[in-house]
């Protein structure tokens, strides 16, 4: 493309380092080189879950928010880009499609209603609550900033698609995460409160490095979901499990931050959620998932399969966090530095 | 939206819509903080509909009616 006067960021996300062919390839594109991008045949070969993947598929989306420094605004809509991007999407979504076990919407928001009363052990915030540590809580935090840091970000892009009950429900809530015409209260400056309690770099994009691929891959269901009219059932479904497990999790993580003397901003982000998703959660439940059902009933299937692959990926994201800290070992794929 | 308690506190709050609390359970009371929840058996887990049996239901006696400012007052569940 040889568009004159295109935007080039100047500062920014810096790029991140490669995980293997596909993610080198895209990157490398991204920086302007003219190297080869991966064929639909190579994406459909790839590891879903794996880390090139989902990397790759992590920075594509990216140029949908902030972009990079020194790559330019344009590639968000490059053919070429948005072809490879489809292909791994496909990968992704597949894998999910045939992971996922197939529920009625009802029965799937039903579970996500029981708390469990004992913890059976692969749970993250019980653990956290319990036993964790401040340096497991800084690695907890710094992964969650792939998203915290955009908090509701990927959410906005379905209010376009829906309409009535659902869309003002689903603007209310997106109007309280960011901050109710405050900017002092959006959620993901509150996050970087957080983080600046918890000693870590509140720069966007900072800990994408040091995420594992099942972090990435949490954050790429988001942007999946928010970017396709076609999944906006499965968007919402997403939502509404974020919304009605956080408030428990959340009161967890709270005592977890409280009992490590992490710092009020760190508390506070956590006690905020409590009280908030409870209201959200009426809201999500009642309105959004309500209102979407009633004006397209035929999207059930959808709302119960963005549930599903939420705990899929969530599910895999804990087995990998607390089988290396109950080892005693970082969860990242390299240590955060002391502060 | 104000909330005054039985022995005259006035707590306030801006949200949009507010969840009251009506099983005194919560540790923000007045506001919701789903506490309420049924539970699952020691063992059993909420994450996903993979593992939770199609018999559990919501913890609401009544759901999808009340709307509007105390939208979220929430029902008892034992």
């Amino acid at each position: 493309m040889s568009a004159p006067a295109v935007a080039v960021r100047p500062a920014g996300p810096r790029l991140p380092r490669d995980r293997g062919p596909l993610s080198g390839a895209v990157l490398a594109r991204l920086r302007d080189a003219t190297g080869p991008l991966p064929t639909e045949q190579e994406a459909g070969r790839a590891d879903p879950y794996g880390p090139d993947l989902q990397l790759a598929l992590y920075v594509l989306y990216e140029l949908h928010y902030r972009g990079f420094a020194g790559v330019r605004d344009d590639h968000e809509w490059d053919p070429a880009l948005l072809s490879v991007r489809r292909a791994l999407e496909q990968r992704f979504l597949g894998a999910l499609r045939t992971d996922v076990p197939a529920a009625g919407a009802e029965e799937a928001m039903a579970a996500l209603l029981i708390e469990p009363a004992g913890d059976d052990g692969s749970s993250v915030s019980h653990y956290l609550q319990r036993e964790g540590r401040l340096w497991q809580l800084r690695e907890y935090a710094a992964l969650r900033s792939l998203y915290h840091l955009k908090e509701a970000d990927p959410h906005a892009w379905v209010l376009p698609r829906l309409s009535g009950r659902a869309k003002a429900g689903m603007a209310a809530i997106e109007f309280d995460e960011f901050g109710a015409g405050r900017a002092e209260g959006i959620h993901a400056r509150l996050f970087a409160a957080l983080m600046t309690d918890l000693g870590l770099d509140t720069t966007y994009g900072r800990y994408v490095d040091p995420a594992p691929a099942e972090a990435l891959a949490t954050v790429n269901l988001m942007s999946l979901l928010g970017l396709h009219r076609s999944l906006r059932g499965a968007l919402i479904g997403h939502f509404a499990t974020v919304e009605v497990t956080s408030s428990p999790g959340s009161r967890r993580l709270a005592e977890a931050m409280r009992r490590t003397g992490a710092g009020p901003a760190a508390e506070h982000f956590y006690d905020e959620h409590v009280e908030a998703d409870a209201v959200h959660e009426q809201v999500v439940r009642r309105e959004v998932v309500g209102g979407l059902l009633a004006d397209e009933p035929e999207l059930e299937p959808d709302v119960a399969f963005g549930i599903g692959a939420t705990g899929l990926l969530e599910d895999r994201l804990a087995t990998r966090l607390l089988g290396a800290w109950r080892a005693d070992r970082s969860a990242l794929r390299s240590p955060l530095t002391e502060t | 939206m104000e909330v005054i308690g039985a022995d005259g506190t006035v707590v306030v709050s801006r949200r949009f819509v507010v969840a009251l609390c009506t099983c005194r359970r919560s540790r923000s009371y007045p506001w919701c903080d789903t506490s309420h929840r049924r539970r699952s058996p020691p063992g059993g887990r909420a994450a996903g509909p993979a593992r939770c049996p199609a018999a559990d239901r919501a913890p609401e006696g009544e759901d999808g009616g009340a709307e509007g400012e105390d939208g979220g007052a929430e029902g008892e569940d034992r």
